[in-house]
């Protein structure tokens, strides 16, 4: 019964449609097919404009992934790098596993003078585990592993003795091993992430309110990733790690939910 | 085990998957302490007070451990911190640099030369000693007139801008025949907060220069300067520079400076080390003061400005204009000028447009206080290429207040086509890769699920599985202990049944069989079950077992004792007695 009821539930995730039936009057497909053509004769602004169009008007989380990574390959082509880690960052919270991503993310923090998004060192790739599955799919792996401990669970309250004890532990130990993706990304889940995204040698400057003769309280370097608070004119303020708050100039940091 | 004991182990995993996660993800990072303490002045008038400064910077906490006992100075109790806090975050990194700030009273009691010695003080755990410090004190500070001193310094500098403290002084002409001793008294040399000490400027080969002694405890060359006529005097002049680069906003403050000069008893040589008895000292005073540093404005920052701050002028050069496609050209690029050449990221034309005709093999950065060289190692592709382009520099001029570009110009080479070429032509023939970005993804992807989580369905469907487990798990065990041997036995009775029923060959075998399975089933001995009127024993309590079921078990238990007593004990057919052992479980047994 309880199994049946998942099985419902894991059926059931919405399918979304991919892209609207039209934007702004135009089809989507003929606006992308514009964008892919203006891209390949070196025009990028056309191709930026489409491509943020397609965007603004709302699409499927797999095709904004795929806008976002496009669009980092624009800001990349024009030679704005902290722009397109901004860009490829937004694509891999929505597809983080897919390498194109990686790779071009990775090209843009190196030509940006940043370090890798994966090191490559134990924290890294822990990281790179616990956020290689989307949100949804973490939540799917971690009802699957429930579906088959509560059978587990099922035989021991039954059955009881020491095999049922020891395999109802091991199944513990499983839905706590599927169930870290998940705890991982609720517990640094932020509500609204931007990253910095001004020049290295430049940096972003936070000052204590939004003006620019206010005090400078912090200097950040680009892609740093902090969360957003609110906005005041071409100001944002921003959460800042120690926990105080800061403005910076809108320009400054890119908004990473897309 | 029981459920909580599981669930202890269960939580104790987990705990110890958490620590070390986050042991693996954790990554702090701090800038290395520093401590300095400085004299408001060198030198000072008996009866007048001296403020002692301690700072501590890039410390999170700091104390001022016991202050020294000095013989003839008193020291007020330390006031602060005061605190200044600044965080940087590169590259995930974060690091908060905090300045803390004491400051303490000295009231000379005495007149005399005084050493205030290393104190600690202790910041974020560690104990770091300053250096010590000299005071003099003296009944009264005479001859201001017969003195001259005067120190040349910017009133506002720039973030990152190098700036140079250049200290004139010098004495009465007409006291030359009376002076052995001179001796400059600059308390903030070498404790100056918020800037770097850059190299001194070089004296020139010719320059005149004359020794005296710097703060009692060290020597130093002054170059000689002119000499200066003023208030109806004759100075004679003495010049002394310091090069210091800014290093964060704020007010950069020099304490009070003396220069000291006069004639000593017993002195080795002219303007020897440590006078042991002074005849008469006069004592030339500059004032304290402050130069105040200024941010780098944003307005008008080019995205690529690399940190270069002054006046700049830039010359460049190429070893070589005629060369083959690929050929290695070394370009001489020269920056000079009152700046801070020692500190800003040379530009790379690998990141420029201009330069994309050339592959750039590197560069070589040779840095000076008065000039940086950077040669560029570049190679044009092709024969299209007909000079090497500007290379342009952002700069902060400070005087301008403005963000300017220093470039130079554009150098005409001729580069002959591969076909005609050879060595590294050859090579360059063969197709070259390069790391570049993936390709656009054209396709629009049609449908798919979404990416996000309802964010409670997971975890609820979590704590319906351990509620359900535990009711489950109490609600059996209400029955007993489901893993009892009672109730192993009871379960696999009908297994073990069938099991002896195959390898039994006579009615008595068959009938011992039935007994150890109703036994089993009922929780009774063995030999209980023999000879027992079944019928009875079912109507005796109700429920115990079905009539249906007592009768076929009466049956069968008639059937084999038939056999064995009067058939030769011959086996029933085994499905006899299974469908009778049955239809007792169905029966409720």
């Amino acid at each position: 019964m309880l199994a049946a009821t998942w099985l419902l539930t894991l059926t059931a995730a919405p399918a979304q449609d991919a892209a609207r039936l039209d934007v702004n009057g135009l089809d989507p497909h003929a606006l992308n097919t514009a964008a892919v053509e203006a891209y390949r004769a070196g025009d990028l602004a056309t191709a930026r404009t489409h491509w943020s169009t397609l965007l603004a008007a709302g699409a499927n989380d797999a095709e904004r992934a795929r806008l976002c990574y496009d669009l980092g390959n624009v800001a990349c082509r024009a030679g704005r790098y902290p722009e397109a880690v901004g860009w490829y960052s937004a694509a891999q919270r929505l597809a983080p596993r897919d390498a194109d991503v990686w790779a071009n993310l990775e090209f843009a923090r190196r030509e940006a003078g940043l370090e890798p998004a994966d090191r490559g060192d134990l924290s890294a790739t822990l990281r790179r585990l616990l956020e290689a599955p989307t949100p949804r799919e973490a939540e799917l792996l971690l009802l699957a592993a429930l579906t088959g401990w509560a059978g587990i669970l099922a035989f021991e309250a039954l059955r009881g003795g020491r095999w049922g004890r020891r395999l109802a532990l091991a199944g513990g130990l499983g839905v706590a091993l599927a169930a870290a993706p998940l705890a991982w990304q609720s517990l640094t889940a932020e509500r609204d992430p931007v990253l910095t995204i001004a020049a290295r040698e430049v940096g972003v400057a936070v000052r204590s309110e939004p003006r620019a003769e206010a005090a400078l309280i912090a200097q950040l370097g680009p892609g740093e990733r902090l969360e957003r608070l609110g906005t005041h004119g071409d100001w944002t303020e921003l959460a800042l790690p120690d926990g105080g708050r800061g403005w910076a100039r809108s320009d400054t940091v890119f908004a990473l939910h897309r | 085990m029981s459920a909580s004991s599981i669930l202890r182990r269960l939580a104790g995993a987990l705990a110890l998957g958490g620590l070390l996660a986050a042991g693996a993800l954790a990554a702090p990072a701090q800038r290395p302490t520093s401590v300095t303490a400085q004299l408001s002045t060198g030198i000072v008038k008996l009866g007048q007070e001296v403020r002692l400064s301690i700072v501590a910077e890039n410390v999170q906490q700091a104390a001022v451990e016991a202050l020294p006992s000095v013989d003839g100075l008193r020291f007020s109790k330390p006031q602060g911190p005061n605190t200044q806090t600044m965080m940087t975050i590169q590259n995930g990194r974060r690091t908060v640099s905090q300045t803390l700030t004491w400051v303490v009273g000295v009231q000379p009691e005495r007149k005399g030369d005084f050493r205030i010695p290393s104190f600690t003080v202790l910041a974020d755990g560690q104990r770091i000693a300053t250096r010590e410090l000299a005071l003099k004190v003296v009944e009264d500070l005479q001859g201001e007139e017969l003195g001259f001193f005067e120190i040349d310094a910017p009133g506002q500098v720039a973030e990152g801008q190098p700036f140079t403290l250049e200290l004139r002084f010098g004495w009465d002409a007409a006291l030359d025949n009376r002076l052995n001793y001179a001796n400059l008294s600059l308390p903030w040399l070498g404790a100056l907060a918020g800037v770097v000490e850059l190299d001194a400027p070089v004296l020139a080969r010719n320059a005149s220069t004359v020794e005296l002694n710097l703060n009692s405890r060290e020597r130093v060359q002054a170059e000689r300067l002119p000499d200066k006529a003023e208030g109806g005097r004759t100075f004679h002049i003495l010049s002394l520079k310091r090069r210091y680069l800014a290093t964060r906003a704020g007010k950069i403050e020099i304490p009070t400076s003396h220069l000291e000069f006069g004639s000593v008893d017993e002195s080795g040589s002219f303007f020897d080390l440590r006078p042991r008895r002074e005849k008469e000292t006069y004592y030339k005073r500059f004032p304290a003061f402050a130069i105040e540093v200024v941010e780098l404005p944003e307005q008008g920052r080019p995205l690529d400005f690399t940190g270069a701050v002054g006046q700049i002028a830039v010359q460049a050069g190429a070893d070589r204009r005629d060369v083959d496609a690929g050929e290695s050209i070394k370009l001489t690029v020269e920056w000079t000028g009152d700046a801070n050449l020692e500190f800003f990221e040379p530009p790379d034309p690998r990141h420029l447009e201009a330069f994309k005709g050339f592959r750039v093999y590197g560069s070589t950065d040779r840095k000076t206080w008065e000039r940086r060289q950077v040669v560029y190692d570049l190679a044009p592709l092709s024969a299209d290429v007909s000079a090497i382009p500007p290379l342009p520099l952002r700069v902060y001029d400070p005087a301008r207040k403005a963000y300017t570009t220093v470039q130079t110009q554009a150098i005409p080479i001729h580069v002959r086509a591969l076909a005609n070429a050879s060595g590294l032509g050859a090579e360059l023939a063969a197709p070259a890769t390069t790391i570049d970005i993936r390709d656009i993804q054209a396709v629009p992807v049609l449908a798919s699920a979404s990416t996000r989580s309802s964010g409670w369905l997971a975890w609820a469907a979590g704590a319906c599985v351990l509620a359900a487990w535990l009711a489950l798990r109490t609600l059996v065990r209400r029955r007993g202990d489901p893993a009892s041997p009672l109730r192993r036995a009871r379960r696999a009775a009908f297994k073990n049944l069938t099991r002896e029923l195959e390898t039994a060959r006579s009615a008595s075998a068959q009938s011992r069989a039935l007994e150890r399975f109703l036994a089993a089933r009922s929780g009774e001995p063995a030999n209980a079950w023999l000879g027992r009127d079944v019928r009875a024993w079912a109507a005796g309590v109700p429920g115990r077992l079905s009539p249906a079921a007592a009768e076929e078990l009466a049956r069968i238990n008639a059937a084999l004792d038939e056999s064995n007593w009067a058939r030769s004990d011959q086996a029933l057919d085994p499905r006899l007695v299974r469908a009778a052992a049955e239809s007792v479980m169905q029966g409720g047994l």
